[in-house]
């Protein structure tokens, strides 16, 4: 049987005329999982590009593409990788084998508004003939040539730079015993790509699109056609372009969608293998041999994620005490009750204790996946909390590794100090909410905290953490508007960038406060963005930091500050934020409030001055 | 069930090209289709090679250039 297309085509006599598309997306995404055809990739870009600009539920971004191969049958795929992550994307592709023209001024035009644009040097193409008898200075030579593009087209766009990698091609296939030889083509190609890991780990605006792990993982033999290649210059089997589809849809994703802040598991045959409760701590099935090994894989996996800043939750209907003594007191555990931020381990209903873990770290439920055995357990969730990412474990343990690899959504582009600061931080709060029981009140209970508070203006090193917090700051956001890294760079030319970091006696939570100033006349000052992350909350910082702003724009010669809130689903906490500080509603519509506060008197104070339990120290504010 | 080959190559004309429904795609050909450009040619012949499990020579690929050209490529190999 021939798979049908992936739903009926949108008929353009559709009544109305106009056509459900969200609905379409989602229908022929899930179609192209279970049945990925290369023939259906076809029809549904092909169909996509009537598509208006804007579908509900479907981020738009736009995609050029320097080549030096045919890369216009991957695009299809590449569509279809980034629709089932819900991401909409058009293409652009540049001349064949024309990459530094397009980095200069007199040279050819990017498009602009491009999102992202995949550089694909091709080794056959660009290395070439010489991959035969590598010279010695290949490495340098490619690296080099790499760093001289990259800054020149990073001059004349402000798309990121997705840069392939080089992955293992036909040659070494049939190359004769090279491996011993350190010049030869895979050893130095190794070489090179380790050369541009190093050079581009830190730099926010290039990512590596990682095509040697892509290839490898799906067999270099099945990943080339060498008739597309030697008659097209197309290097790829359809088979695998769904494979690159995933590898960049996964870089897209990791950089503009929400990342998952916390993974949920289950204990008994998650964890470990069999029930604590019944058969007893010594029986579990956990450590060195099957199919303990399996458990333990999974839980060295879930530690690497803590690693990286990802919070752990335990979600288990056992007893606590049993369950935290087994943590703690098993040789054979790699997790301990120390490596999770929170636990629910009771009787209760599964679902009040994922609501429970959410309020506890504050965090939303669309920041959760769910890691539970249970078909029963997952549906609840499923069907009483669909926010949340619910992820089904498997029953046969030899499938745990699998599973681990499937996983969507825990990818980052960086890690930065902060995502691990954070791990740390969650865990001081439960010694912090002690402190909270034991002072008298809220203003005695954050002086005992001895928070230091330091703003600082401009500061451009961190533009990657700013736009981090503008992405995933929820609650505490004020306009909740999102800026990619260029967006904030953009920010420090044309307003002022804000950026706050807190530490007290307990830890030191990294930057948690975002705002965003422009000047919209010589004596008005319009607040962009104002944000604070859910990490601070409940500490008043907010006025503090507020105050600084403000004192700092009637520094500049402000009379006037305005400011709005636009409402979301998630950020009604900070409704009543600015008149709160002391500004004047001036529009109040549901759909946006509008806010001023007059600075013209001399005397006036701006809000929170003078009543500071904080320390606060400022830097780059001195206007010279 | 098998589809005859005219018809799964029909559905992949429709598919690929963008040929309307309703079209007789037998009578298309890459001189008489705008869509049917050089880009959309392998396109199409890599789609075909997939749905039918067959795999043409550089030679038959560069000589399939119509409907029905490719269905005979097809029927030999039957």
């Amino acid at each position: 049987m021939t798979p049908e297309a992936p739903t009926p085509s949108p008929s353009p006599a559709d009544s109305e005329g106009s056509r459900d598309w969200a609905a379409y997306f989602r229908n022929a995404a899930d179609h192209m999982r279970e049945s990925p055809t290369f023939a259906g990739a076809n029809e549904l870009y092909r169909v996509a590009t009537e598509a208006p600009d804007y579908v509900a539920g479907f981020l738009s971004v736009r995609i050029g593409i320097l080549r030096n191969v045919t890369v216009e049958p991957w695009i299809p795929d590449l569509f279809v990788g980034l629709l089932q992550r819900g991401i909409k994307a058009e293409f652009w592709t540049g001349e064949h084998d024309v990459f530094e023209p397009y980095g200069y001024a007199d040279g050819l035009r990017l498009p602009g508004a491009l999102d992202y644009l995949m550089v694909h040097l091709d080794a056959s193409a660009t290395i070439g003939d010489a991959r035969y008898d590598p010279p010695s200075d290949l490495e340098h030579a490619i690296v080099s040539r790499v760093e001289h593009l990259i800054v020149a087209l990073s001059e004349s766009t402000y798309a990121k730079i997705i840069l392939s990698n080089f992955g293992p091609d036909p040659v070494e296939l049939y190359a004769p015993h090279v491996h011993q030889d350190p010049g030869s083509w895979p050893n130095r190609r190794r070489a090179i790509n380790l050369a541009l890991t190093e050079r581009y780990s830190s730099d926010a605006r290039v990512v590596i699109l990682d095509l040697d792990r892509a290839i490898s993982a799906f067999g270099a033999e099945r990943a080339y056609d060498a008739r597309m290649y030697l008659t097209a210059r197309s290097p790829f089997a359809v088979g695998f372009l769904p494979r690159l589809g995933q590898a960049l849809a996964t870089i897209v994703a990791a950089d503009r969608l929400p990342p998952k802040k916390c993974v949920v598991v289950d204990c008994d045959n998650t964890l470990w293998g069999g029930v604590l409760g019944e058969d007893g701590p010594g029986a579990l099935a956990i450590g060195e041999a099957y199919p303990g090994s399996a458990y333990r894989q999974f839980q060295l996996f879930l530690k690497g994620l803590h690693a990286r800043g990802v919070l752990l939750a335990v979600n288990s209907k056992n007893n606590e005490a049993d369950v935290l003594e087994f943590f703690d007191r098993s040789p054979d555990m790699i997790l301990r009750a120390t490596d999770l931020a929170a636990y629910r381990i009771n009787w209760k209903d599964k679902a009040s204790n994922v609501r429970e873990l959410a309020a506890e770290l504050n965090i939303g439920l669309d920041a959760m996946i769910l890691i539970d055995d249970s078909a029963v357990e997952c549906e609840l969730i499923r069907s009483l909390l669909p926010e949340v990412q619910v992820e089904r474990f498997p029953s046969d343990p030899i499938d745990i590794e699998p599973f681990c690899a499937s996983l969507r959504n825990l990818e980052r582009l960086s890690v930065t100090d902060d995502d691990l600061k954070r791990a740390a931080s969650m865990r001081a709060n439960g010694a912090r909410e002690q402190l909270r029981l034991a002072a008298s009140d809220l203003s005695a209970f954050i002086e005992s905290l001895e928070i230091r508070l330091t703003i600082t203006k401009q500061d451009r090193d961190r533009a990657e953490r700013i736009s981090q917090l503008t992405q995933r700051t929820n609650q505490f956001n004020l306009t909740t508007r999102r800026y990619t890294v260029q967006e904030v760079q953009r920010w420090f030319e044309r307003g002022t960038v804000y950026s706050m970091r807190m530490r007290d006696r307990f830890s030191d939570y990294g930057m948690i406060g975002v705002a965003i100033t422009k000047p919209t006349s010589s004596q008005h000052v319009a607040i962009d963005s104002f944000m604070l992350s859910c990490r601070a909350f409940g500490r008043g910082v907010e006025g503090a930091f507020l105050g600084v702003v403000i004192e700092d724009a009637r520094a500049g010669g402000a009379t006037v500050v305005r400011a709005c809130y636009l409402p979301t689903p998630k950020n009604q906490m900070v409704r009543d934020f600015f008149p709160e500080q002391g500004f004047a509603v001036t529009e109040d519509r549901d759909s946006i409030r509008r806010f001023e506060y007059a600075l013209g008197a001399i005397t006036l104070s701006p809000p929170s001055e003078g009543a500071d339990p904080y320390d606060i120290e400022r830097i780059g504010f001195d206007r010279a | 069930l098998t589809e005859p080959d005219d018809v799964v190559l029909g559905r992949l004309f429709v598919r690929v090209l963008g040929v309307p429904d309703g079209r007789d795609v037998t009578e298309i050909s890459m001189d008489s289709h705008a869509s049917w450009d050089s880009m959309a040619h392998i396109n199409l012949i890599l789609a075909i090679e997939q749905e039918l499990r067959i795999s043409f020579t550089p030679e038959e690929a560069s000589l399939a250039t119509s409907f029905g050209a490719i269905l005979g490529m097809v029927a030999a190999r039957r």
